[in-house]
């Protein structure tokens, strides 16, 4: 008896050491293996269900403890909390931050030292060209040589095009030191920094909720990072145009993402003008000058009659130097093309995208004519310069000022800039768009497939408040529906949710960089990455594949074996001399909250008691915790 | 209560609960099973999303309005030596020319194992990126309702309970909505990383099967059947490795991810794993502003999906018969170039269907011409053949299929449709 006590003792200090908890997860596991109900019928959520399924769902996932905390405030409570970041400190993350310089810099700011212009290009390949020749020239003289190289280089592979003078990669690398000669910085590390800090927020910030929501705005209005200019424009387009939005009015936020840069440039409407477009005469440009922002002053925009001139000539063919679908190979080096006829006209791409992606949706009852209509409404809306970053601005000569018919209404002719601004007030109150916005939130935040009645009740507060966004997330959050049992658990998490809830559960630190991105990446959804306008998928069923899965798994051992470079886990010491079943447990408690079926604890035995997991040095800790962390479990929330 | 008792006792209970529920679904399965051996005939579909330009890459010379609608990016007419800066089209037939990025295709053309479909596409008015490749991947225009893709219903439509996992493989990171529904497919970014790696052989075995155990047991549907077939997978990769059959010699693959899938498509044909439906796409068709003519942008994302599909039909030299290879995207663009010289959404566009049974050597369907009382809604080119008589032209003289009513609800597949596409 003595005997069995001290055991006794010995289990339960391993278990406060590092369980902290109160009851053994192993007796509650044998209770429910006695009575085989699955654990996910259940009628109605438990308190720590209620806490579990919060932070599942407007956050990035519970932080190691943080059910515990939220149960103890009630979930109310945070709620409330979350609802109004700005009264949540949030030190610790703004000094992650702080470090990457490009979040905080201006369009025009990133611009100067990111992006060189196009001038500066072509003298830098000019001279590489002369350097190009000199060297063939040289080689000329010992031609046995040289010849020997060149058949041994065919037949490794391709020839490089012709004219491609940087195909060789050293020629690349003494090109990017050129540049950063001359004071450009990479290209692409304004991007890199913002993948980065999207990581950090998500994992770091403790406002959650607002993270979330800029992630799903910024999916909803999505823009590509790799369309050209776009790549320095995104910093900018969330951090004023996307997150400063995310609980105000949706017709303040939808204006947003029409008058931004990022937004102008990825659906090519800066280039959308009348067929009937005519060049400003002196006076209407002298006009224009007197009337130039005063941001305009500060960039290369309007400084003398030689810029004005430089920047029409510019706006007249704007896209030969601005517009590409795959910067990295097209834009790099290409000669400029030949002049060709002046020509203008209308470019709908937006016009379709703004209904059918961002308001109506594709059953929201508009017509082709619609689309035409509102792409004659929005010319004009278009951009001074933006590889110099510059903004937005009408241009009154680019635009139709005759009279059109948007969904039944008519607007007026001579209205300029205001006509834009009516479709968009229209879009934004109009109740498919109402319907539509509801029914992307209800998926996002309840099930993939969305039940009809909060729909219809989300639909009502948005319209009854004039799109108050926090007034519709509080009606979602309200709901029954919401709080439902079908609902508890019955997402399964995207890549960036899976990786990021995985560091929180885990309580490991990152610092955000390429080599953790790089996993999300490879589960099909790159940060900033997706390249057509609907963003990324918002049902499971496009993410949960093979190949994502097993990237799942993958990560989920990489992460707890320390292989992700920049991201780290730590375990407390005593597990390594607990038993492998215990320290399952450990984890099953802590991480998984207790959510995993009796059977799939029991299939764990197995792989618990290899040799290779129990082991003579002590117990593997970091493959028990991969394997939950890889767990069908966790994918869920 | 004596808790050591309770502990041993719950893990015997355990024990042996964890063989009851798992013997008879995942180990009873063995490999041994899966059918493999030999040569069959597979299908390779190339979506190219974004719409591409039919009309500047298979070009209707013969057509004076095709210069009148296009003049800042209209490709020069065969034998045009007049303007040095603007490659001229490649002849194909006296009235049709391929753009000159496509000339990696003009061999093929010539030996009669390479065909166009011009002029096709979904008969459904959409110009929505997004709608138009859903209804085209679903195989049912017009109906947003269908929850999986055509070619997963083709593979539903001929079950075989002996099949490979390789049945169907997408490349990618993620499952196209073609190739979605009940009929098991793999997405998969790289065969050569498609296995657990727990760090070190003994020990990625344990894990994985831990893995494989605990997905077998989830109640989450989509996440136990994905990971069934995901662990079948895997298992059978390693066996079969595919990474062993290097491309041939003159199979020169484009840089980048475009290139290196299709060559892991031939690496899977070469080792027999059983593939009978491949899938992958490029992107960067929408070519709204500068599109370009002979060179530029458009010709730039030709030459990458040329040189690919060339590099993989001569790597396939001893299979050419087996393997059909077909392309598709979701609309064609404006006949007409927009103010910036480029190309809005449009109507119709046009396919290209490679292979050694390939009826090649010709541009198939009927021309409907550009003029504008011609062109669909007054401004795209219009619709002569529907992308279902395609797909079921090669589903049923390719693959063998009989019966494609499952496969196309709706719409009738009738043979006197066929555009005469496989040599029968």
């Amino acid at each position: 008896m003595h005997r069995k006590v001290h055991q006794f003792n010995q289990f339960c200090a391993l278990a406060l050491a590092i369980i902290m908890v109160i009851s053994s997860p192993l007796s509650a596991l044998a209770q429910k293996s006695k009575t085989p109900k699955p654990v996910n019928r259940i009628n109605k959520l438990t308190e720590q269900q209620k806490a579990i399924h919060l932070l599942d769902r407007i956050t990035f996932g519970p932080r190691f403890g943080e059910v515990e905390q939220v149960m103890q405030m009630g979930w109310e409570k945070y709620l409330d909390q979350q609802l109004h970041p700005e009264k949540i400190a949030d030190e610790i993350v703004a000094q992650k931050l702080q470090p990457l310089s490009t979040l905080t810099m201006s369009n025009e700011e990133i611009a100067k030292v990111y992006e060189p212009p196009p001038q500066v290009l072509q003298q830098l390949r000019e001279r590489f060209e002369m350097l190009k020749k000199n060297e063939q020239a040289a080689a000329g003289a010992s031609p046995d040589k040289s010849e020997m190289n060149a058949e041994m280089k065919a037949g490794d592979k391709p020839k490089a095009q012709a004219g491609d003078i940087l195909a060789d990669p050293e020629k690349r690398r003494e090109y990017a030191k050129a540049l950063a000669d001359l004071g450009y910085k990479p290209r692409q590390i304004p991007i890199l920094e913002l993948q980065q800090s999207k990581v950090l927020r998500a994992v770091y910030s403790e406002r959650q909720f607002q993270e979330v929501m800029t992630d799903f705005w910024f999916n909803h209005f999505n823009v590509f990072a790799n369309k050209g200019v776009d790549r320095i424009l995104l910093t900018s387009y969330e951090r004023d145009v996307i997150r400063p939005n995310v609980f105000g009015k949706f017709e303040d936020l939808l204006l947003a993402t029409a008058k931004s840069p990022a937004m102008l440039f990825y659906l090519d409407n800066w280039l959308s003008a009348s067929p009937n477009a005519k060049m400003p005469d002196a006076n209407q440009l002298r006009q224009m000058r007197q009337n130039r922002s005063p941001n305009a002053q500060s960039g290369q925009g309007f400084g003398g009659k030689n810029n004005i001139n430089r920047e029409m000539r510019r706006q007249e063919k704007p896209g030969q130097r601005e517009m590409n679908a795959e910067p990295q190979q097209t834009e790099k080096m290409q000669p400029p093309k030949p002049q060709a006829k002046r020509s203008r006209g209308i470019n709908e791409n937006y016009a379709r995208e703004i209904m059918e992606l961002h308001t109506l949706g594709v059953d929201g009852g508009y017509s082709q004519k619609d689309v035409q209509e509102v792409a004659r409404c929005l010319t004009g809306w278009t951009l001074r310069q933006p590889r110099n970053g510059g903004g937005f601005y009408y241009a009154p000569f680019m635009h139709d000022d005759g009279e059109k018919t948007v969904l039944g209404n008519k607007i007026s002719s001579g209205g300029g800039m205001k006509d834009g601004e009516q479709v968009i007030k229209l879009l934004a109150h109009h109740p498919a768009t109402a319907k539509f916005i509801a029914t992307k939130l209800v998926r996002k935040f309840v099930a993939d497939e969305p039940p009809q009645s909060l729909i219809d009740n989300l639909t009502k507060t948005f319209l009854k408040t004039d799109g108050d966004l926090r007034e519709v997330y509080l009606t979602l959050f309200k709901a029954p529906e919401f709080w439902s049992a079908e609902s508890y658990r019955a997402k399964i998490k995207t890549p960036f949710e899976m990786t990021v809830s995985a560091v929180r559960a885990l309580g490991a630190e990152t610092n955000g960089t390429q080599p953790f991105h790089r996993w999300i990446q490879q589960m099909g959804e790159g940060l900033y990455l997706a390249q057509p306008p609907t963003g990324y998928a918002d049902k499971a069923e496009n993410w949960v594949n093979t190949g994502s899965l097993l990237e799942h798994m993958n990560f989920a051992l990489a992460l707890s074996s320390n292989r992700i470079n920049g991201t780290r886990t730590s375990f407390a010491p005593e597990l390594k001399s607990a038993k492998p079943g215990e320290v399952a447990d450990y984890f099953i408690k802590n991480i998984l909250h207790g959510n995993i079926s009796p059977n799939t604890r029991a299939v764990l035995d197995k792989t618990l008691s290899d040799p290779n997991i129990a082991g003579n040095s002590g117990t593997d800790v970091a493959k028990i915790a991969g394997l939950i962390i890889g767990s069908p479990e966790f994918q869920r929330q | 209560m004596d808790r050591r008792f309770f502990l041993k006792s719950s893990g015997v209970a355990l024990a042996s609960l964890g063989v009851a529920t798992t013997s008879p679904s995942f180990l009873a399965r063995t490999l041994a099973q899966t059918k493999t051996t030999g040569r069959r005939k597979t299908l390779i579909v190339i979506f190219q999303r974004g719409a591409m330009d039919s009309l500047n890459a298979v070009i209707p010379y013969g057509e004076q309005d095709y210069y009148n609608l296009r003049p800042g990016i209209a490709v020069p007419r065969p034998n045009n030596d007049k303007q040095p800066n603007n490659p001229a089209a490649l002849d194909l037939d006296g009235f049709f020319g391929l753009n000159p990025a496509l000339a990696s295709f003009k061999p093929i053309y010539d030996s009669g194992q390479l065909a166009i479909v011009h002029a096709v596409g979904s008969p459904d008015t959409t110009r929505s990126h997004f709608d138009a490749q859903d209804y085209m991947e679903a195989g049912t225009p017009g109906v947003k309702s269908t929850t999986d893709g055509w070619l997963n219903r083709y593979l539903q439509a001929r079950p075989d309970k002996t099949a490979s996992p390789f049945r169907a493989v997408a490349m990618g990171a993620n499952l196209p909505r073609t190739l979605q529904g009940r009929a098991p497919s793999l997405a998969m970014n790289n065969i050569s990383e498609f296995n657990v790696r727990a760090g070190g052989g003994q020990a990625s075995t344990v894990v994985q099967g831990g893995f494989e155990a605990m997905y077998e047991q989830s109640v989450n549907e989509a996440l136990r059947g994905t990971g069934r077939e995901t662990f079948d997978a895997v298992k059978m990769l390693k066996r079969v490795n595919p990474s062993q059959y290097q491309p041939a010699s003159d199979a020169l693959y484009p840089r980048g991810k475009f290139g290196d899938s299709l060559k892991q498509i031939a690496q899977l044909i070469k080792s027999d794993i059983g593939l009978e439906v491949a899938f992958t796409d490029i992107g960067g068709w929408d070519t709204h502003a500068n599109q370009g003519a002979g060179q530029g942008q458009l010709a730039n994302r030709l030459l990458e999906f040329s040189t690919g599909i060339a590099a993989l039909h001569a790597d396939l030299k001893e299979r050419r018969d087996d393997v059909v290879i077909l392309t598709m995207t979701e609309f064609g663009r404006t006949a007409k170039e927009n103010g910036n010289r480029g190309t809005d959404h449009g109507h119709a566009s046009c396919m290209f269907l490679v292979g050694g049974n390939v009826n090649g050597g010709k541009v198939l369907g009927k021309w409907p011409g550009l003029k504008n009382s011609q062109l669909y809604e007054g401004r795209d080119l219009a619709l002569t053949t529907d992308f279902r008589d395609v797909f079921g032209e090669v589903a049923t003289r390719h693959l063998g299929a009989n019966n494609l009513s499952a496969v196309f609800p709706g719409y009738q597949i009738n043979r006197t449709n066929f555009r005469g596409i496989i040599r029968s």
